[in-house]
């Protein structure tokens, strides 16, 4: 067991959690989750984003649709489902007491 | 200056500079590698990389830049993280599956066919990379296999079939179990750019030398390089024919092993395992040991040979001398041991005994006594011959049973009615092995009224082997006896002494006359 690793671990899962964040208040399209995420330096390269996008989207926590753009090509934009709303409601307070869990124990 | 390639990346257009695009194609065949795996998410993934690595790309060009270079290239590989990365991402799913415990486990080893060191079609190289070891190990197992009844060519052709060529930076490094990151992609890719600007370099120097040595420099720079491509030629054909010499051998030998190919001689090898062999001649089942020294002495200078030819090709100095040593002592513990071998086999043959009776032969005052043979054709229908030295042989595959030729004489005898001298010989390991295989050895003859029946064949007793058993017959006959000796008696007739010096196949179908120099033809009218 080492940091690294451990790290790694913690931060996949929030980096699952924050992407259904992130959609909750709108629907987005990649390139704004990456850099919603980049900002709060959740991720360092982009290229992580795109199979776990794409594995929400296969478990029925995601859909996108195909929406046309004033520059380039269109774009794929992503929206929670009602599925996907449930499975953060349930992550939410998990991490609720989570957070209250490592709190408590921080503080004694 | 430097040439610019169009690419299409995620639905747009883009110019690029040709390293950031090599670059980049094999950043996306590295990903498509790994994403294959699961294949409908895995394409969308690909996808969606691509379209995010356009708009990357896009964001770097603009009014005054119009062309990728390769520093945006390696930007926006930065930017979008290597395989390690995304494996990262993925991990959740690889370890509820309890396949990788982490994320920056080694990529593991794949087989590939190695298209950069192969011989045919890359398929030892391959192995080779995959267990690291010299391809030549799988190679010589392939060879050693197709001896097997053609096995190892078989399994040769599945694996070029089922085992895919190594074509991207990504497959060569996974080949050698090399994990796959942009950094190792760049490394390589590098490598061979350093190559070519070495080689030029060395081009631009030479030519410089030769300018400022002048025009006599210039040729006789020239005319070595002339002499030295001739001589690289040269040895290059040479190396070509040895390849092509061994391969036809090996090709030759394989056939000859695998048919009835009358390779030695006369000398039939009706398959592999010489079944009528065994069968006939060798004890012990000896005779797989005989088939692997004589496999190893064929193949071994063949080997060398073909060897030696790809060294001369491709101009490898090395001298792998463990490899050498093993080939040598290989062919020498082989020819040892197949002289031993065949010692040993000798030694059943080492003594010869032979044994004769004489029967009398009824003369009923018949004007003529004639001979024929016995019929036996139905035994001898599913017979193979060998012919070693002046013995033929004939086995009977469905009765198992070991046939040979009498020799049949006929000379002029002292005693007023014909007589019959049979006399058998045989060796053995001993004088007294040698005569109980004589007593073994059946020749059947008999007579009708005026007409000696004589058999094709003597046969040996069904567990024998053939130990160079020998029958001659003898007919003794008064002078002014008169014979006929029918048509198909001329295969056992033997050196019969005639006044006209006829040679068998003319002397049947004919009367004969027994005069004090040998048999004389008998003209008078048949009246038959």
């Amino acid at each position: 067991m080492n940091l690294e690793n451990a790290t790694a671990q913690m931060r996949k899962g929030v980096l699952e959690f924050c992407i259904l964040s992130i959609l909750l208040k709108g629907d987005a399209y990649a390139s704004d989750i990456i850099k919603k995420l980049k900002e709060s330096k959740l991720i360092v390269v982009e290229g992580t984003l795109y199979p776990l996008l794409t594995r929400q989207k296969n478990a029925g926590l995601l859909s996108y649709r195909w929406e046309e753009s004033t520059q380039g090509p269109p774009r794929k934009y992503y929206a929670l489902t009602d599925k996907g709303r449930e499975f953060l409601k349930e992550l939410n307070s998990s991490w609720q007491e989570l957070m209250e869990a490592v709190n408590s124990i921080n503080n004694i | 200056m430097k040439q610019a390639v169009q690419i299409n990346i995620g639905g747009r257009y883009f110019h690029i500079d040709e390293d950031a695009y090599l670059l980049l194609k094999q950043y996306l065949d590295a990903l498509k590698d790994h994403f294959i795996k699961d294949k409908e998410s895995g394409i969308e993934i690909i996808e969606d990389i691509e379209h995010r690595m356009a708009e990357l790309l896009e964001s770097r060009l603009s009014n005054i830049k119009q062309v990728i270079t390769l520093e945006d290239a390696n930007e926006t590989i930065k930017i979008l993280g290597n395989i390690e990365d995304f494996e990262f991402a993925e991990e959740k799913e690889e370890s509820q599956k309890e396949h990788k415990s982490t994320y920056y486990a080694k990529e593991g080893r794949r087989l590939y066919r190695d298209p950069d060191n192969s011989y045919l079609a890359g398929v030892s190289a391959g192995l080779g990379a995959y267990f690291n070891i010299d391809p030549l190990w799988p190679r010589l197992v392939f060879i050693a296999l197709s001896f097997a009844h053609g096995f190892g060519l078989i399994l040769y052709i599945i694996l070029w079939i089922i085992v895919p060529k190594a074509r991207t930076t990504a497959q060569k490094l996974q080949m050698k179990g090399e994990p796959v990151t942009v950094q190792n992609i760049e490394k390589s890719i590098s490598d061979e750019y350093q190559k070519v600007k070495t080689n030029i370099h060395k081009m631009r120097k030479s030519d410089r030398y030769q300018r400022t040595e002048g025009v006599f420099v210039d040729i006789l720079n020239g005319i070595g390089l002339l002499l030295k491509a001739f001589l690289k030629l040269i040895i290059s054909i040479i190396g070509i024919a040895f390849i092509v010499v061994g391969i036809i051998l090996i090709v030759g030998i394989g056939i000859a092993f695998f048919t009835s190919f009358n390779l030695f001689g006369a000398m039939h090898w009706p398959s592999f395992n010489f079944p009528g062999l065994s069968d006939i001649f060798i004890e012990f089942n000896n005779i797989s040991l005989i088939a692997i020294c004589i496999i190893i002495l064929i193949s071994v200078p063949i080997i060398s040979l073909i060897y030696a030819g790809i060294k001369l090709i491709f101009n490898i100095k090395s001298r792998n001398r463990f490899l050498r040593a093993t080939a040598i002592t290989a062919w020498i513990l082989a020819l040892i041991f197949l002289i031993t071998l065949v010692f040993v086999e000798g030694e059943n043959m080492a003594f010869e005994a032979s044994g004769s009776s004489e029967y009398s032969i009824k003369n009923n005052n018949y004007s003529t006594l004639y001979i024929d043979k016995k019929d036996e054709y139905d035994i001898i229908n599913s017979i193979t011959v060998y012919s070693i030295f002046d013995f033929d042989i004939y086995y009977n595959r469905h009765y198992k049973t070991i046939l040979g030729k009498p020799k049949l004489n006929i000379v002029k005898g002292r005693e007023d009615h014909p007589q019959l001298v049979i006399k058998k010989y045989a060796r053995n390991v001993s004088l007294n092995y040698a005569g109980n295989y004589l007593d073994e050895l059946e020749y059947n003859w008999e007579q009708q009224d005026s007409i000696l029946y004589f058999d094709q064949f003597f046969t040996i007793d069904k567990d024998k082997k053939w130990r160079f058993p020998k029958v001659e017959l003898t007919l003794k006959i008064p002078e002014n006896t008169i014979i006929y000796i029918s048509r198909g008696m001329e295969d056992i007739l033997h050196d019969i002494d005639n006044i006209h010096f006829y040679r068998e196949d003319d002397m049947t179908g004919q009367r004969w006359i027994m005069t004090n120099r040998g048999l004389k033809l008998f003209k008078t009218k048949i009246t038959e």
